[in-house]
């Protein structure tokens, strides 16, 4: 069960951190063009700012759930590298977690802001984008690496309690 | 509980959480939300973690980190390294230890590019690695090579982290840049010296290889045109005012995603490798800098960067002295903790004292971003040993540890000179942009 989770959970935080990247590559573009445009004498591309701050925000955001996913969070491993594999476990599920109250608390109280954000009506500086739009991948990144947490938490419970790797149980 | 109690407790349970492998970015993040209750109350700690996740990622400026860190990847897979080690091994590479100093040359052009140590290193040791083997160098001579040409691709510009550093401390990007680029070379320089060194004292270390004619290296360095195209642009479009340091990064990472197309090295499947490289690697400095930003409020709040100061302050030393030891602090902490976090951990409390200390933030920078490079080197938890490590097969963690010692005497002289002439760090920007 949570061998299958976890390869579910995988593909999906790897499609959404795709996502995050094409966005990451319309500011490539939509940047690359404004100098050329520049430089060629016009005025360049209209509210570029906003639209590089919405894309660099929504490929942030939609990457950290796969960057949890991946173990690539940088954690210090000297100390507990020696630990056995249960004691392992504890940590792990200790950081996993610190990390899902922490990631919770993100998507809740930014769930908040974006409600407000929608109530006020709040735009862009230039463009006049309405801001629900770069909270949006906020609250859904966060959202997702709650997720992911919970399942590592519950991967290296497993581990604590048996003894055994439940990504090698198979699914 | 008094503050001061909250402060102690805090920064015992931040380093404690670290010790148990807890992610930096979440040990950061929990301490200073849950300090910033114990101090400020649940309303205050409710508005921070409501506005600073957004705060800490909305700015224009940090969209520089994944478009330099889109560029590296690009570049790392474009094929150059190959180009970069032959155009210099054909100048140096009869010489003794010649293939070595290739490769820190090559490591040297690649960082001039690429902007990360641990793809440097991984890059270039799947092209030096084999060739120095084949030639019969010594395995601890060249592992330490590639591993100790690996951190060039930090120091010399564009670097993510000096772009870190700037950000954090509101510094020109282009300063750093300029800053950075004569300790980069003289780093280059030094590494050389120390294989030369080496190889004088012990020949068999580092074999002589064939001299290529004039014919040959022409040929050769006709070959990396377009990694010398890349840096010009990139480096000379920033200082040349033609656009801003995001701007240039986005422009990096085009040229280097045609580069790559050009050479015909991208695939489908190289292309999805490389958004998940950078969708990794920017996933995880994001989380750092939301962390950090959280756990910067709970700094804030408890006054300890000011009571450091004036704790420094009172003890009357003689400024140098206190950066020595800040120097030995780093270099000790670096042999547990990556770069990144060792700068987003510290600098609320040291860039405070750096200023008290009437120090230039931009040569401050480079002496900082110096010496937690060579954390990277330094056991047991150096990335570019391990990242050597796992491309190399047969070789041992004490091999290439043995190998390291000689580059961290030439990072020790190296530091040495940046600390005595300032001027090395800060007559460029001063050149370029005053």
């Amino acid at each position: 069960m949570i061998a299958l989770f976890n390869k579910i959970l995988f593909a999906l935080t790897k499609y959404v951190a795709w996502v995050g990247m094409l966005f990451l590559l319309g500011a490539v573009i939509i940047t690359t063009s404004d100098v050329v445009m520049r430089t060629a004498g016009g005025q360049g591309i209209y509210g570029a700012i906003d639209l590089i701050q919405l894309m660099v925000m929504t490929a942030a955001y939609l990457s950290i759930p796969y960057a949890f996913m991946n173990r690539s969070h940088v954690a210090v491993s000297v100390f507990t590298e020696r630990f056995n594999r249960r004691a392992s476990a504890l940590t792990e599920m200790l950081g996993a977690a610190l990390a899902s109250a922490f990631m919770c608390a993100i998507a809740y109280y930014g769930y908040l802001q974006a409600l407000q954000q929608i109530e006020y009506g709040d735009l862009s500086m230039i463009f006049g984008l309405p801001m629900i739009y770069y909270w949006t991948p906020l609250v859904l990144g966060s959202f997702l690496s709650c997720v992911v947490t919970v399942h590592i938490f519950a991967e290296h419970l497993y581990t604590f309690l048996t003894g055994r790797s439940a990504l090698a149980e198979g699914s | 509980m008094s503050i001061t109690a909250i402060s102690i407790i805090a920064l015992i349970s931040l380093f404690g959480l670290m010790a148990l492998r807890v992610p930096i970015a979440i040990a950061m993040g929990v301490v200073g939300a849950v300090g910033g209750w114990a101090v400020n109350g649940y309303d205050s700690v409710a508005f921070i973690m409501g506005s600073v996740p957004f705060e800490s990622v909305f700015p224009y400026s940090l969209s520089v980190i994944p478009l330099f860190i889109l560029m590296g990847v690009f570049a790392a897979r474009a094929g150059l390294s190959r180009a970069l080690f032959d155009a210099v091994h054909a100048f140096i590479g009869h010489y003794r230890g010649g293939l070595a100093m290739a490769t820190v040359g090559a490591c040297a052009a690649f960082g001039a590019i690429c902007g990360s140590s641990l793809a440097t290193a991984a890059t270039m040791c799947r092209v030096a690695m084999p060739e120095m083997r084949r030639r019969n160098y010594d395995d601890g001579l060249a592992s330490a090579t590639v591993a100790a040409g690996g951190t060039l691709g930090v120091l010399i510009p564009p670097s993510v982290i000096m772009v870190i550093y700037a950000l954090l401390t509101e510094q020109s990007i282009g300063r750093m840049f300029a800053a950075a680029l004569i300790p980069g070379f003289l780093a280059t320089f030094l590494y050389m010296l120390s294989i030369w060194i080496q190889t004088v004292r012990k020949p068999e270390l580092g074999p002589a290889d064939d001299k290529v004619n004039w014919s040959g290296r022409i040929k050769a360095m006709g070959n990396v045109w377009s990694v010398v195209l890349l840096f010009g642009v990139v480096i000379g479009g920033i200082y040349a005012g033609w656009f801003s340091p995001t701007e240039a990064a986005a422009i990096g990472a085009a040229g280097a995603f045609v580069l790559a197309w050009a050479k015909k090295q991208l695939t489908r499947q190289v292309i999805l490798e490389c958004l998940s490289e950078t969708a990794t690697t920017s996933g995880m400095i994001f989380l750092i800098l939301i962390g950090t930003s959280v756990f910067n409020y709970f700094v804030e709040t408890t006054g300890l960067p000011q009571a450091l100061v004036q704790f420094v302050g009172e003890l009357g030393w003689n400024p140098y002295i206190i950066l020595v030891l800040l120097i030995v602090f780093y270099v000790i902490l670096g042999c547990f903790m990556d770069a990144l976090s060792m700068i987003l951990l510290t600098l609320p409390f040291v860039y405070p004292m750096i200023l008290a200390l009437n120090f230039d933030p931009i040569w401050f920078g480079v002496i900082m971003v110096s010496v937690v490079e060579v954390g990277l080197i330094t056991p047991p938890v150096g990335m570019n040993l391990f990242v050597i490590m796992a491309s190399t097969p047969d070789l041992r963690l004490q091999t290439i540890a043995r190998g390291v010692v000689a580059f961290l005497l030439a990072d020790l002289t190296r530091l040495v000179l940046l600390i005595l002439f300032p001027a090395l760090s800060l007559w460029l920007p001063h050149v370029l942009m005053d």
